[in-house]
C-alpha cells in the first residue's frame, strides 16, 4: 500500500511518499521532500507569511516527490495531511490541497496528528519497540509513554516549548535561521567555556522554559557588552540547563513504566548534545537511546504518510466533510488502533 | 435578513466536475466569525457561486481575500494534477 503525506503545520513544508508491504511489514520510503521558510536573522516566522510560503511551494514540492518516487497516481491508496496541532493558516493552506487531490484522484483522505506522526516515524526508523518518547520541537515538549491504545502524556511544558526557547534566544543573539536557529545554537555551544547558572524549572513531571528565557535574555543584555561572557558561553549554559531538565523528567518516566528504551523525536531531537546527555543517563539504567537524523526528526511529509497509512490499514478514514484542521490537537486524543495493548 | 454588506462571486471553472470539487473542498472549513460573516458556497453547472453577507466592509474584505487565496490554491492544484497518470 502507498500513501502520500502532506505536512505544513509550522515553517517546514514537507511531502512524503511511503510504501508498506502489508505481507512482510517492510516499510519503504519512496520520497521525502522538504522546503523550509527561512526568515532573516533576529526574526521568527509568522503564520501569514508561512502560509504564503507553503502556497507558493506546495505544487512544485508535490511534483518533485511524485517524480522522485516514480509512483503512478493509480497506485496511491490514500492521501494523508496534518490535521494539527500547528499554526492555523499554514495548516489550512496544505489541507485544501490535500482535499483537492483526494477529490481529483478519487482517493480517501486521512487527517493525522502531527505528534503521532513523529512518534511512529521514530519507532519505524529506529526499531524501538516500546520506548518512553521525548518529543521536543519548536512547538511541543512532551514526555510520552504508550498504554492501552493511547500515547499518554507523562509530562510536558507548562509554557513555551524547548525549541521555542532556543529559537528565541537565537534571535536575541541575531544568529541566522539557516539551516535552523537550533543548529546554530548547538554549534556555538560547542565553543562555550564558562557555565552560567540559570533557573532550573522542573515541576513534578512538567517543565517550564519561559523564566529561563527571560533570565538569560537579561544576562545577554547586561553581560555581553562588558565581555564577561561570550555568546558561546550563553548558548552552552542554556543548552546544558534545559537538556538536563528534559533528561530528568525522561528518567522519571522510565522508572514509572519500567522501560529501558528512550526515543527522542521532534526537531530538537537532532541536537547531538541532547542525544549524548540522554545516553549518559540511559546507560546507567542499562537501557538504550534511539534517535534519528534531521531527515526524520525535523518536520517532514513522510511521517504524516506513515502514521496516516498505519491508521488507514486499520480501516480509519476521515470523511471529506470532516477533513478540517485544528490548532490544538493533543497527542492523547488519538486512538492508536494499530498497536497492541 | 441581510447583515448590510454583501457580495456575490461567480467563478467559471472548465467543467462542472471541477466546480463541484472546488465547492466540496471549500465547504469543509466554516467561517470562524459566523456571527459577523455569512458565507454560502454553491455551484451552478460549471460555475462556483459564493455569496458573502457581512456586518462590516472590513469583514467582507478579509473574508473574500482569504477565500480567494484558497480558490487560487485549488485551481493551481487542478492545473498541475488533474488527469495525471
Amino acid at each position: 500500500m502507498i500513501a502520500i503525506g502532506l505536512e505544513g503545520s509550522a515553517n517546514k513544508l514537507g511531502i512524503g511518499i511511503i510504501e508498506h508491504n502489508t505481507e512482510t511489514g517492510v516499510v519503504k520510503i519512496l520520497a521525502n521532500i522538504r522546503h523550509t521558510h527561512v526568515t532573516p536573522p533576529g526574526t521568527g516566522f509568522l503564520p501569514r507569511d508561512t502560509a504564503v510560503h507553503h502556497r507558493e511551494f506546495i505544487i512544485p514540492v508535490i511534483k518533485e516527490a511524485l517524480e522522485t518516487s516514480n509512483v503512478k497516481i493509480k497506485d496511491i491508496d490514500v492521501i494523508c495531511y496534518t490535521k494539527g496541532p500547528g499554526m492555523g493558516a499554514p495548516l489550512v493552506s496544505v489541507a485544501i490541497v490535500a482535499r483537492t487531490l483526494a477529490l481529483l484522484w478519487n482517493k480517501p483522505i486521512v487527517g493525522v496528528n502531527h505528534c503521532i506522526g513523529h512518534i511512529e516515524m521514530g519507532r519505524e526508523i529506529t526499531g524501538a519497540n516500546n520506548p518512553v518518547v521525548l518529543y521536543v520541537s519548536g512547538g511541543n515538549t512532551q514526555v510520552i509513554a504508550y498504554s492501552e491504545h493511547r500515547y499518554r502524556i507523562f509530562g510536558e511544558t507548562l509554557d513555551i516549548a524547548v525549541g521555542n526557547c532556543l529559537d528565541r534566544f537565537a534571535r536575541i543573539l541575531n544568529l541566522p535561521n539557516d539551516p535552523s536557529p537550533g543548529y546554530n545554537i548547538e554549534q556555538y555551544a560547542k565553543k562555550g567555556e564558562k557555565f552560567i547558572e540559570l533557573p532550573y524549572a522542573v515541576k513534578g513531571m512538567d517543565v517550564s522554559f519561559s523564566g529561563i528565557l527571560s533570565n538569560i535574555e537579561t544576562i545577554a543584555n547586561e553581560q555581553l557588552s562588558n565581555s564577561q561572557y561570550t555568546p558561546e558561553d550563553l548558548c552552552y549554559s542554556l543548552q546544558e540547563t534545559v537538556f538536563a531538565m528534559l533528561v530528568e523528567i525522561t528518567e522519571r518516566a522510565m522508572a514509572h513504566i519500567g522501560s529501558k528504551e528512550v526515543l527522542i523525536v521532534g526537531g530538537v531531537g537532532c541536537n547531538l548534545r541532547l542525544q549524548e546527555m540522554m545516553a549518559q543517563m540511559v546507560e546507567q539504567r542499562d537501557g538504550k537511546v534511539f534517535a534519528t537524523d534531521e531527515r526524520f526528526c525535523i518536520d517532514n511529509g513522510i511521517m504524516i504518510a506513515h502514521a496516516g497509512l498505519l491508521a488507514y490499514r486499520t480501516g480509519f478514514v476521515t470523511p471529506l466533510e470532516k477533513s478540517t484542521c485544528t490548532q490544538r490537537f493533543r497527542t492523547d486524543e488519538v486512538h492508536v488502533a494499530w498497536r497492541d495493548t | 435578513m441581510s447583515l448590510g454588506h454583501s457580495l456575490t462571486l461567480t467563478i467559471p471553472f472548465p467543467s462542472s466536475r471541477l466546480a463541484n470539487i472546488a465547492e466540496r473542498a471549500l465547504n469543509v472549513d466554516k467561517e470562524l466569525k459566523s456571527d459577523q460573516v455569512k458565507r454560502i458556497i454553491t455551484t451552478d453547472d460549471d460555475k462556483l457561486i459564493v455569496t458573502f453577507d457581512c456586518t462590516s466592509v472590513k469583514m467582507l474584505r478579509v473574508s473574500v481575500n482569504s477565500l480567494f487565496d484558497l480558490i487560487i490554491m485549488i485551481t493551481k492544484t487542478m492545473d498541475a494534477f488533474d488527469g495525471l497518470e
